[in-house]
């Protein structure tokens, strides 16, 4: 028997031996593994972080002024109120060899926009007809009706975005070998991909913004988050994101890595409230405005997220265009919860539930647990049920979470109040609550370019939706990234990692 | 063996002896949490958080194991979740005892084809690793406490109709059960004078490892997130919700963690004792069922 | 012999169907998984559209009849989310998984055996108390808190071993070690008690009077009598061990089966969940198969019955 235990205390010390390599690439630990890299096919923040390497947009947001510019196109206008013109830049190519033109621009948009092809994120671009060529380096977008929302769509974004796809190639190995050996025009160009392991990518010397200074990226799975950050303190990792905040003052004292916090953009996260789906107190807007005065949202700020985020009342990001800096939202004040609960006619409070997500958002359930308490003290007994993801998400496309769960929008560079529509319209798929006023507001926002005219709709929005009380308060989460020491980068937003500008020091 | 040299043989264990201990107090707390524990275990004190065990929190109330994330009394906690395990782990073993012996007498008396069938039902089942079948389950119908003891229960179940058929059919082949046959003795009289009273040593002893199995079990479902809800003070919840802080608030962990260590390692003392002093020829078949 | 095995063959088809419609109506009870493949602002119209385009729009036994008939013949479908056939993906990390549940046994075996010997030789020794105290904590352990123990102390403060990843047996230590001290601990433990037995048995006094040493009496006699209840429990461990890799897996971000199972529960891929229960389950049933025979070799006696 002795010999079998030498053999295996040699094969450990041999291990050990080939453990130390030679010059690392940077590492990125993801929570998740990409199921396909197809831009076009997935909602999937494991995926887009590859992607968004891979893949690059017709324009881009300039991180600091958030404007939107030129990237594969130069230049675009609006030549009447449904059609879009864009000017490609020249000589760019895809990683084979193959011409980004007009060509591969119409592909791209019209391959998303075929309901055959299943593009989890065509509802978000449905509002264009087609695209034409005009000449190799012109095409002209034409909507069927107005779409302020075009260039944003046009740039990085999550699913609702166009990537641009090389027609050719996908020609060649086909939509199901697209997903796992993808072929885009971005900085860095796709290696090799083995399953739950790694992700490689190289960097793409021909790059039209100029190559990137780290010649190889490597992404990498990790569900566990302790051992995530247990691979950034023991040098293995170099990009870490979604760190609860917790976990800082360790990675700040390893000395072999420090933490980032980037405030712009983050998750919008909200609790939203049914008025007509389930039959209970919360149909009446005092008890959702009683609800909303109830909780200190600051104390939570401060306290279970560490600071890591800022109240913002209205479900929009501060930087979105249409946001009301100088409006008032509910404040902190139990006396008037319990009086409006009062005049409501449950003075005795009542009995809810508050459906959470499990680990979908910084420190979600603890949040809720602690709304859950505060909600307590102003008589309302309120439970929290936590769902598993699938289910979470299969229940709230039913609308089955009721009376009330938690939900985040944002994160995605959108930076427009057409959020609303997504988070308040009573036709979204994941609305569960009605007002008609408000719906036809967000209508007429959608179907104008004028950007005065719209910044009026969404400023009127926001005071309906202060009255209406479909929420309760939301709050935009900052995001954490643990980074390592050798490692020059800034994170931007969390859902939207661009690792062009990175360097090693 | 005589009734006597047993006892003596499982108190003279000095094991079994602190296991026994061990086990009083976990029942003690699990009977009644209420009086025992010194706050509410669910009551939040968010300006509190994470105070470390012996301090006074910043109200000025001396938490002795120190407040977790929310600013709950992990002391107070603790004592709920012995409820929380206890229960988990003897419904566990009530049910899945009672589906395998009903199962197992079954297949030992009948024999033939009911035999058969329910000795492949019981391959089955170990054949197959049953935590695939508890996350599908427990993940479409959501955590609670009944749906884990019915996973976790009917899916130890072979076990114990593999030990009473074998039991049973050892009883059967004894003459004083013809004897009983011949004497026109009914089944279920046979059954309940003859054979049960032979096969509780066994069964005592499979489910003491039974109930260590489920209390770990519970643990590892909700390492997966698939534990009891969050409202419910558990110990695997606990030491799952304070793995992040295991290097740098300890006290998490710790107490909830040293709770399952000790209670788990107790029943696994008795239940060697029970082993050695009522049926030395079982040990081989026990198996605990856990990931 | 062969008798036996095809009768065992025809027992796992029959298992393995049941197991398949466990699973396909765990899953379906709670609504088809159609929500999670739909863009989260895809109206109900696109979500009809998917809905149909997987198929869920069809009754349940028809879904499960084209289910069954295309397994048969080797289609387990196309995965929900990868939209790819659904066996190559389970194949790809089966390996890994044996691999990762060989090394575990192993080390349990080599570790358990001695031990559980010398326990037995030297009753109530200090290395006696020492060794089974060590399985028993063993055994009172949760996987996942053992091994985020091992992960802090070997890779982040010692970093002897990567936290995941590495190369050959770099890779494999903590994650098998992990999964295998509960097999080991058993393992241990039924080896000192099944020896014990054997040492006293009546042949075994005979041999020593014929003067055999102790050691050769251990090895030559004791030890093929006692390796019954031992090859037993080994047996029984590969569905724990495959099943402790669920969680292995998860800590170590080990890229093997058990992730993919749980991906498939959470994101209710039923096509790809169906064919990791078919592959694991499969691959026990001849294991177990394996072990039968191995049981044969040690004793004559033991019948297939």
């Amino acid at each position: 028997m002795r010999w079998i235990v030498l053999a295996a205390l040699a094969l450990v010390v041999v291990g050990v031996g080939a453990a130390q390599a030679q010059p690392k690439p940077v590492v990125v630990v993801q929570s998740g593994e990409a199921a396909t890299l197809d831009w076009h096919m997935h909602c999937d923040k494991n995926a887009h972080e590859p992607d968004r390497q891979i893949f690059d947009t017709l324009l881009r947001r300039d991180l600091k002024t958030l404007k939107l510019e030129g990237n594969l196109a130069e230049s675009w206008r609006l030549l009447n109120e449904t059609t879009w013109q864009f000017k490609l830049r020249r000589g760019i190519k895809f990683h084979n060899g193959e011409p980004l033109d007009a060509a591969a621009v119409k592909f791209s948009i019209e391959r998303m926009l075929n309901p055959k092809q299943g593009a989890p994120g065509r509802t978000s671009i449905a509002t264009i007809e087609r695209a034409d060529i005009v000449d190799a380096m012109t095409v002209n977008v034409v909507t069927s009706k107005p779409f302020p929302l075009l260039p944003v769509r046009m740039s990085p974004g999550h699913c609702g975005t166009v990537g641009i796809v090389p027609p050719k190639y996908i020609e060649q190995v086909g939509d199901a070998g697209f997903a796992v050996k993808p072929v885009g025009s971005g900085p860095y160009r796709f290696v090799e991909w083995v399953k739950d392991e790694r992700l490689v990518l190289e960097a793409n010397r021909d790059y039209h913004r100029g190559a990137p200074a780290i010649e190889r990226l490597v992404f990498r799975p990790v569900p566990e988050l302790t051992t995530r950050v247990a691979a950034l303190l023991s040098g293995q990792a170099d990009l870490v994101s979604d760190i609860p905040p917790d976990q800082v003052a360790k990675i700040k004292a390893s000395g072999v890595a420090r933490a980032e916090v980037s405030t712009l953009g983050g998750f919008v996260i909200m609790v939203k409230m049914t008025n007509h789906l389930m039959p209970g107190p919360w149909q009446d807007a005092r008890v959702r405005r009683a609800i909303n005065y109830a909780i200190d949202m600051d104390t939570i700020i401060k306290t279970v997220l560490e600071g890591h985020g800022q109240v913002l009342g209205v479900p929009l990001e501060r930087e979105a265009f249409g946001f009301n800096p100088a409006m008032k939202w509910w404040g902190y004040d139990p006396e008037r919860a319990r009086a409006l609960l009062r005049e409501a006619g449950y003075a005795n409070g009542f009995e809810m539930t508050l459906h959470a997500p499990n680990r979908r958002y910084m420190n979600d359930i603890e949040v809720m647990q602690a709304m859950a308490a505060m909600l307590g003290k102003v008589g309302i007994k309120a439970t929290v049920q936590v769902w598993e993801q699938s289910v979470y998400t299969t229940k709230w496309r039913k609308r089955e979470l009721l009376p009330a769960y938690m939900v985040a929008w944002g994160g995605a560079g959108i930076f427009d109040g057409d959020l609303l529509v997504n988070s308040l319209h009573s036709k979204s798929a994941l609305a569960i609550h009605k007002n008609e006023a408000l719906d036809k507001v967000l209508e007429d926002a959608q179907g104008t370019n004028d950007p005065e005219k719209r910044r009026a709709l969404y400023g009127k929005a926001q005071e309906m939706i202060f009255e209406d009380a479909p929420i309760v308060k939301a709050y935009q989460q900052a995001h954490i990234f643990g980074i390592s020491n050798r490692l020059d980068w800034k994170p931007w937003i969390d859902n939207m990692l661009f690792l062009y500008d990175a360097r090693l020091k | 063996m005589p009734r006597g040299r047993r006892t003596r043989a499982l108190l003279g264990s000095p094991g079994a002896g602190l296991g026994l201990m061990a086990v009083a107090l976990v029942a003690v707390c699990a009977l009644s949490p209420g009086i025992l524990a010194p706050a509410d275990p669910n009551e939040q004190r968010l300006l509190a958080r994470f105070t470390p065990p012996t301090t006074r929190t910043a109200e000025g109330d001396l938490a002795l194991l120190g407040t977790d994330q929310l600013g709950r009394d992990i002391l107070s906690r603790v004592i709920h979740g012995a409820r929380t395990s206890v229960l988990i782990g003897v419904s566990v073993v009530l049910l899945a005892g009672s589906v395998g012996t009903s199962l197992g007498l079954t297949a030992g008396i009948r024999g033939g084809m009911a035999d058969h069938l329910i000795m492949r039902l019981a391959d089955m089942q170990f054949a197959f690793p049953f935590i695939l079948l508890a996350i599908t389950v427990i993940g479409v119908f959501g955590p609670s406490i009944r749906n884990i003891i019915l996973v976790v229960g009917l899916s130890t179940w072979a076990t114990y109709a593999r030990v009473v058929r074998a039991e049973t059919l050892a009883v059967r082949e004894r003459a004083y059960v013809d004897a009983a046959r011949s004497l026109g003795m009914s089944v279920p009289r046979i059954v309940v004078r003859h054979i049960l009273p032979n096969v509780s040593a066994s069964l005592i002893v499979v489910a003491t490892f039974g109930v260590a199995g489920a209390i770990l079990t519970e643990a590892g479902l909700s390492f997966l997130g698939l534990g009891v809800p969050l409202s419910i003070p558990s110990w695997g919840g606990m030491l799952a919700e304070g793995r992040q802080f295991v290097d740098t608030r300890y006290w998490l962990a710790l107490s909830p963690g040293v709770a399952l260590f000790v209670t788990v390692m107790a029943i696994n003392l008795i239940g060697d004792a029970l082993r050695d002093a009522l049926d030395p020829y079982l040990q081989t078949r026990a198996t605990v069922d856990r990931f | 012999m062969v008798g036996y095995l095809a009768r065992r063959l025809a027992w796992a088809v029959v298992l393995l169907l049941g197991i398949s419609l466990a699973v396909f109506l765990v899953v379906h009870l709670s609504g088809d998984p159609t929500a999670l493949y739909v863009g989260p602002e895809g109206t109900r119209a696109d979500y009809e559209i998917v809905r149909a385009a997987l198929g869920f729009d069809r009754p349940l036994p028809e879904q499960y009849g084209r289910f069954l008939v295309r397994a048969v013949q080797g289609d387990f479908g196309r995965s929900l989310r990868h939209q790819q056939p659904t066996l190559p993906l389970v194949l790809e990390r089966l390996p890994a998984t044996l691999k990762l549940a060989a090394v575990a046994m192993a080390l349990a075996v080599a570790l358990a055996l001695p031990l559980g010997i010398l326990s037995a030789l030297r009753r109530n020794s200090v290395l006696d108390t020492v060794a089974m105290t060590l399985a028993l904590t063993g055994q009172c352990m949760p996987t996942f808190w053992l091994g985020i123990l091992l992960i802090l102390v070997f890779a982040v403060q010692l970093r002897w071993v990567p936290v995941y990843g590495g190369e050959g047996a770099a890779a494999l230590a903590l994650p098998a070690l992990t999964l295998g001290v509960w097999a080991m601990a058993r393992t241990a433990r039924i080896t000192r008690s099944s020896m014990l037995e054997v040492l006293h048995a009546d042949f075994l006094r005979t041999a020593r009077a014929k003067g055999i040493s102790e050691w050769g009496v251990v090895l030559r006699h004791a030890l093929r009598n006692g390796a019954i209840p031992i090859v037993t429990a080994i047996g029984l461990e590969l569905g724990n061990l495959l099943g402790g890799a669920v969680i292995t897996e998860a800590v170590f971000a080990y890229p093997g089966i058990g992730r993919l199972a749980v991906e498939a529960v959470v994101n209710k891929d039923v096509p790809l969940l169906q064919a990791v229960v078919f592959t694991v389950a499969a691959s026990l049933i001849l294991l177990n198969a394996a072990i039968d025979v191995v049981y044969m070799a040690l004793d004559p006696r033991v019948r297939l019955a």
